[in-house]
């Protein structure tokens, strides 16, 4: 098993990536380098989200297919890496929507689910604390999840988790002092 | 009250081992499939064209078929028919009144209509209208 961390050490330049991609003659290879790029930070992005490694596998593999539909349309209004992690937060956000729906379909309880994965998934390591607070991120909003895992894991600052969430940095504060505060709450019961 | 900073932080998610070597070459073996079996341009704009003109065709046979388009056309025929040309196409046709009267089922407001049109279209000075009585035997 291997544990990699969700920084990259040398980053290539976004601006060479795209040019790349534009290129008719280097579109394969710029794409490819793109995902070597931001794979790692996609995937793991999307796994603190949905627990499990297949179902992070797919949607990371989703992410890429729609990042290769709609990069020729990416104007650069924004960075690269907003665009992309904006689109693996939509599709983690929207496979969370769906779980939720077939989980009460089936009368039964996706944050509980997902918990039971912790214990029993493959591909989970760390010790009881560290699983006891995964499973409390699991009680909060899967929106607070999020903020708070860009925040507290990846150290995002809330200007980029503003862009990428499409909310303003005070409702970012906001819902970040009052997921920690939860957080404790639930590791005090 | 547990703190959240006396919990170290750490990723205690994993992968398979070779998991990131693999996965470029999964993602560009997909976008290669998808890009295969994209439709060209002409074969996805047949598959809404030859509907649509389906649809159009049908539709145009069943409005020149219909009940309705034809009691139309008809209705705009005799409209145009002069009420001379009636009275000769009656007079030939070997039709009786009974026979019309049998085909036509008359109510009330009809036959009281019939009356008023004759009476309303009537142009007979009242010495006309005795001698025709007079020839008839009829007395009022």
């Amino acid at each position: 098993m291997s544990k990699v961390s969700t920084q990259q050490s040398h980053p290539l330049e976004d601006k060479e990536l795209l040019e790349k991609i534009r290129n008719p003659e280097t579109q394969n290879y710029g794409f490819n380098l793109l995902v070597r790029e931001y794979q790692q930070r996609v995937y793991w992005h999307v796994r603190k989200m949905v627990i499990d490694h297949d179902d992070a596998d797919d949607l990371t593999q989703e992410v890429f297919i729609k990042i290769h539909k709609a990069i020729h349309n990416f104007r650069e209004d924004a960075q690269l890496f907003t665009w992309i992690y904006r689109i693996a937060t939509n599709e983690c956000l929207t496979f969370l929507t769906k779980k939720r729906r077939w989980s009460i379909l089936r009368l039964e309880d996706a944050s509980k689910e997902l918990s039971t994965k912790l214990d029993s998934a493959p591909h989970v390591s760390g010790d009881d604390v560290q699983k006891k607070l995964q499973k409390v991120l699991l009680k909060l909003p899967d929106k607070q999840r999020l903020v708070f895992n860009m925040k507290y894991f990846d150290d995002m600052p809330y200007e980029a988790i503003s862009e990428i969430t499409n909310t303003s940095v005070g409702a970012l504060k906001a819902s970040f002092h009052h997921a920690v505060k939860k957080i404790e709450d639930f590791l005090e019961e | 009250m547990k703190k959240l900073e006396n919990i170290p932080k750490k990723n205690i998610f994993e992968v398979p081992e070779g998991y990131f070597e693999k996965l470029p070459g999964i993602v560009q073996s997909r976008v290669v499939a998808r890009s295969k079996s994209k439709p060209t341009q002409w074969v996805f704009a047949l598959r809404y064209a030859v509907p649509i003109l389906i649809l159009a065709g049908i539709g145009i046979f069943w409005f020149n078929h219909s009940p309705s388009y034809q009691y139309n056309e008809l209705e705009l025929e005799l409209e145009a028919m002069q009420p001379s040309q009636l009275s000769i196409y009656l007079n030939d046709t070997d039709l009786s009144t009974e026979e019309l009267v049998e085909t036509v089922t008359w109510t009330n407001d009809d036959l009281q209509e019939l009356e008023d049109h004759v009476y309303s279209t009537l142009d007979v000075s009242g010495q006309e209208l005795e001698e025709v009585l007079n020839e008839y035997g009829v007395e009022l």
